[in-house]
């Protein structure tokens, strides 16, 4: 092969791999179709006030906590190192719920529950917050509880 | 635009630059090896998660009871392919079988995590520098020597497509939130938005996170360069005389992601130092006046002016 085929192929892969990068853009889970990637990462500025999902713990082995603890309020009892992308799981766990998908909500428990020791009672949250308020304070404005379930 | 193309045939058949590339490579798959022992590290972790295998490692569905080895199966791949990589560089066979367990272990981990991308750049410029000639022995014709240097080229224009990738979908999405009417990427307070959500969300903090909260107007700003200097990276590739700035620019980018918002691409560092800061197309001297006359958007400017 020679020299300039190599320039050639090279830069005809290069426009090949950008347009495939914007044909599978908003189409595929995380912009991505192996091995192409959009990279379109960080590309949405967050809002100013958002509706979250999150996991609150209310009793383990049994014993009811003292008060309910946010996931990151309680790392004793949730190991996210077993669990990747937590706050992307509770999100989908959400959606599932709401739109009576019975088998991505048990595959999210599933991967949620790798994290949590069995018989833990937990909630499936939603909060209204002001995001940099939040961020400083944790104070949501408002907690919803979308349902409780008990770790297998 | 076709002068600096045409310096950049020139040094396609400099030797100079091609004895520095030669030396470059290596460090390509030094760090690959660097990579590995980071992998390795992830060992208990790989163990603990399943998931549906992505197409190049459909095999692994195919186990039965041998499935709890399956971390080992990958990071034993890995290792002796980075390894021999590392030792044997100069030799294609080693080449393809690094670039085959990138491909193996990246489809894997994609596999059971969401959000895997430092194998990308790897998969790509390992499968590039499979069709590098050896130029490493003897005295190589000047056909060998400029493939070599073209595809060394191809790989730097890899990795900056990939910054260019990230800063044109900021821009597009800049127009759907704006259109929206909510905060978008020059609101004044995009930068604190970045910050709280992102950190929230990695449950992080940052050396300058309140800072960039209490600071907005200022913040915001560096977001604009962030954009310059994503977007417009693809267009480096062609100008070596900025390669060196460029690199340097990129790093500033990747520390203000650590400063900022608490996230490291460790590996991405590495590339750029390798590929960039000693990239072989770059003049061993360089006057500033070259250099902003050779930046993208501002040369219009400075070449009117200087």
């Amino acid at each position: 092969m020679t020299s300039s085929l190599t320039l050639r192929l090279i830069v005809g892969f290069l426009v090949v791999y950008f347009l495939v990068g914007a044909a599978i853009y908003g189409r595929t889970p995380a912009d991505e179709l192996y091995p192409f990637f959009s990279w379109s990462l960080f590309k949405d500025v967050p809002q100013r006030t958002m509706r979250i999902n999150t996991l609150r713990i209310t009793a383990v082995d049994g014993k009811e906590l003292e008060r309910p603890l946010l996931h990151t309020e309680a790392r004793e009892f949730f190991d996210e190192e077993r669990v990747d992308n937590a706050n992307y799981l509770f999100h989908e766990l959400a959606q599932a719920l709401e739109m009576g998908d019975d088998a991505v909500a048990a595959d999210m428990r599933r991967r949620i529950e790798q994290g949590l020791p069995p018989g833990t009672h937990y909630d499936l949250v939603e909060m209204d917050i002001g995001t940099i308020e939040f961020w400083k304070s944790r104070e949501a404005v408002e907690t919803r509880v979308l349902r409780s379930f008990t770790s297998d | 635009m076709k002068k600096q193309w045409d310096e950049l045939q020139r040094l396609f058949i400099d030797p100079d630059v091609l004895r520095k590339a030669a030396w470059c490579v290596p460090l390509f798959y030094y760090i690959l090896e660097f990579m590995t022992f980071q992998q390795l590290m992830r060992y208990e972790q790989l163990g603990r998660v399943t998931a549906e295998p992505l197409w190049p490692v459909f095999w692994v569905g195919y186990l039965g009871g041998y499935a709890a080895f399956t971390p080992h199966i990958f990071l034993i791949l890995l290792t002796a392919a980075t390894t021999l990589g590392a030792a044997f560089y100069r030799y294609r066979t080693a080449r393809v079988f690094v670039f085959l367990a990138v491909m193996q272990y990246q489809a894997y981990i994609m596999s059971l995590f969401n959000q895997e991308h430092d194998y990308y750049i790897p998969l790509f410029v390992s499968l590039f520098l499979i069709f590098l000639p050896n130029v490493w022995r003897g005295a190589p014709p000047l056909e060998e020597r400029r493939r070599f240097l073209v595809i060394f080229w191809g790989a730097q224009a890899y990795i900056l497509l990939t910054y260019t990738m990230s800063g044109f979908y900021k821009i597009v999405t800049f127009f759907g939130q704006f259109a929206s009417g909510g905060a978008h990427y020059f609101s004044r307070d995009a930068a604190a938005l970045y910050v709280a959500f992102w950190q929230m969300q990695f449950e992080r903090t940052s050396v300058l996170g309140d800072f960039i909260v209490e600071h907005q107007m200022l913040s915001s700003l560096g977001l604009i360069a962030v954009l310059y200097i994503l977007t417009f990276s693809i267009f480096v590739t062609a100008r070596p005389r900025i390669h060196r700035a460029w690199g340097i620019a990129l790093l500033a980018f990747h520390l203000s992601t650590v400063v900022s918002l608490g996230i490291i691409f460790i590996y991405n560092v590495l590339f750029v130092a390798a590929f960039f800061l000693l990239s072989p197309f770059a003049p061993e001297k360089n006057g500033w006046r070259e250099m902003l006359r050779d930046l993208p958007i501002i040369g219009f400017i400075a070449r009117a002016i200087l």
